[in-house]
């Protein structure tokens, strides 16, 4: 079980992660904002020959985990990602980093989050929330983009993480790994 | 945008949740609102889903009219491309194709009905006997 997990909600789910993540292990400057500017996030594709659903394919957002890998980059953080060929090894990894305490970011199919709208469940892969701890048979839920914390049942949760089509996730986790070195350098910056 | 502009309209967010907003405050500083949802992105997602409906109930009314096979129906409604319902299946995309028509839909065993009744989260009996 996680102590003191703080929900932040942001306006992208990227940032939200990766700042909360962050937050947690003490990274208080930390906010949407610089996540996303470190992570060079500003982004913008319009390609009028490649046809979506009968309009042409527009991006606001860069290649999911891009804003990670970038922010982490720049502060010089190791991140420990994982993806799985099965639901039952990915969920035990998950549930032994939640009994160490570890928030982990998830990545996930939106269609199969049932705390959203059905009029916003579309086949999305690239969805990111945390799991923060789990009580019974429910996953303690902290999705960037909602106003308070929520919960999936562990079926839930393993067909999310499993939803299938473009970017598919296959159980995809990460969290930060080694940070002693940033925050040494923050601790003598101070001093 | 200036946070008095947020936008609090009615939306499909109602008693779910908020969104994030970067607003200008009167100072001419950033800060977060949270809006309630904004008419011109709900006339969007209606729309779209005004289409999807659409495609449902033509998918619903060649399903009866013995040109598609309920695999396609429940392909539709579920928003599904190819590469989805491959993915959950681990079907080929021609066979799935196949699947589709009255005649590829007769000839599959049962073995494969539950894979695909199991695809779309419904029982077999929902697959076998078309009804909508």
């Amino acid at each position: 079980m996680v102590k003191d997990f703080k929900h932040i909600q942001t306006a992208h789910c990227e940032n939200g992660v990766i700042t909360s993540l962050l937050r947690h292990r003490g990274l208080d400057f930390m906010n949407e904002p610089l996540a996303f500017g470190m992570g060079a996030g500003l982004f913008y594709l319009h390609v009028p020959i490649l046809k979506f659903n009968g309009g042409p394919a527009i991006s606001f957002r860069s290649m999911p985990g891009g804003i990670f890998k970038r922010t982490c980059k720049a502060l010089n953080i190791d991140l420990e990602r994982k993806k799985f060929k099965d639901e039952l090894s990915a969920q035990k990894f998950l549930d032994k980093k939640l009994e160490e305490g570890i928030p982990v970011g998830c990545q996930v199919g939106v269609y199969h989050l049932t705390y959203f709208p059905k009029e916003y469940r579309f086949h999305f892969n690239a969805h990111n929330l945390i799991v923060y701890g789990k009580e019974g048979d429910n996953y303690l839920i902290s999705d960037p983009v909602m106003e308070t914390v929520t919960t999936l049942t562990t079926a839930e949760l393993n067909k999310a993480r499993f939803s299938q089509g473009m970017l598919a996730p296959r159980g995809h986790v990460y969290y930060p790994k080694k940070l002693e070195m940033l925050m040494r350098l923050l601790l003598e910056k101070q001093l | 945008m200036k946070k008095k502009d947020t936008p609090q309209d009615t939306s499909s967010l109602q008693n779910i949740t908020r969104e994030v907003c970067y607003v200008k405050n009167s100072e001419g500083k950033y800060e977060t609102d949270l809006s309630s949802g904004w008419e011109v992105k709900s006339a969007a997602l209606d729309n779209a889903w005004d289409d999807i409906n659409e495609q449902i109930e033509a998918a619903k009314n060649a399903v009866l009219a013995g040109e598609k096979s309920p695999i396609y129906y429940y392909f539709v409604k579920q928003l599904m491309d190819f590469q989805v319902l491959s993915g959950y299946t681990k079907f080929w995309k021609i066979s799935i194709k196949k699947h589709m028509t009255p005649k590829g839909f007769k000839k599959l065993s049962e073995k494969k009905l539950a894979v695909y009744a199991k695809a779309f989260d419904i029982n077999i009996d929902e697959l076998k006997n078309f009804k909508v």
